[in-house]
């Protein structure tokens, strides 16, 4: 990290997430850094699709439908906090396993931060956010911020 | 976190630890925040090996050479670094549990940021790191940066 140039946040929309948001606003206003928001809708999605409906068109539909609320609601999470318009914010919607797509998302852009929220509070929690997350910070190339 | 004023950085005088106190030190200067560089010697020293064990007052020697040994590696770390001269770095050297020494810590001085050395780079490390770095993740209060 040293200086954050290109900070990532992943958001599952959650609490949490918010509370990794509002940590990277307040970082890249510091740093003068740009802030990437990415949500990935998760991969078995689809194939749960797959599996109940038979048409392609009906599938490609209902993906649109996902893609275009998960922009609207990441559009809406962003909007919640003020620094937001004081940074440079790009948001992004990917397709996939999460931790995957994450990972990728911090190659190719050249991620100098991520911030992402940490493992669980309740036991579920800690088990599905604690999955994401923890492959996140295991196999990250770039320094790892984990809010509480 | 948001602007942390109190940043712990354990270390274990590994180049992976001169990596973390390097960060730590920068965002110290960046916020013009304080740091807390904390050394943990573990507290169970194999006393007996087979039929031979150590006195006590060989036990008590060899702790004591230990903290000596401690607080010189302590200031050799710090001196590599010139931006210690720039901020407020306060030395600790304490006996126990790692993990829960650096936890202790955390809750005893109102830290607001942790900056850790990350999970293995190769498979034995990956176990020995590790083991702090995930509990300290698990069990802190505050975010927690993981240097890579």
């Amino acid at each position: 990290m040293l200086i954050p140039t290109k900070i990532l946040v992943p958001t599952d929309f959650s609490e949490y997430s918010s509370t990794a948001l509002a940590q990277a606003f307040d970082i890249a206003k510091e740093y003068n850094a740009k802030v990437y928001v990415l949500h990935v809708i998760h991969e078995t999605l689809r194939r749960t699709l797959d599996g109940y409906i038979l048409n392609a068109e009906d599938i490609k539909k209902i993906e649109r439908d996902m893609v275009k609320n998960a922009k609207k609601n990441l559009q809406d999470q962003v909007n919640k906090f003020p620094l937001s318009k004081e940074v440079e914010v790009f948001t992004e919607i990917a397709n996939g396993n999460p931790s995957d797509e994450i990972l990728k998302a911090q190659k190719e852009k050249g991620i100098d931060l991520i911030v992402i929220s940490s493992l669980g509070r309740s036991g579920l929690a800690r088990y599905l956010i604690g999955s994401v997350a923890r492959n996140v910070l295991k196999s990250a190339e770039c320094p790892v911020l984990l809010t509480k | 976190m948001l602007r942390p004023t109190k940043i712990l950085v354990p270390t274990d005088f590994s180049e992976y630890s001169d990596k973390a106190l390097k960060q730590g030190l920068d965002i110290a200067k960046q916020y013009n925040a304080k740091v807390f560089l904390l050394h943990v010697i573990p507290r169970d020293i194999q006393r007996c090996a087979i039929d031979y064990c150590l006195s006590e007052d060989q036990v008590r020697g060899i702790e004591e050479q230990m903290v000596t040994r401690a607080k010189t590696d302590m200031q050799q770390q710090l001196d590599k670094f010139p931006r210690s001269r720039e901020v407020e770095v306060v030395t600790d050297i304490k006996r126990g549990i790692p993990y829960e020494a650096i936890l202790e810590e955390e809750a005893a001085n109102g830290i607001d940021l942790i900056v850790i050395a990350s999970l293995g780079r190769t498979g034995i490390a990956r176990l020995i790191v590790g083991s702090v770095a995930r509990n300290v993740l698990k069990g802190a209060k505050c975010p927690v940066l993981l240097t890579k």
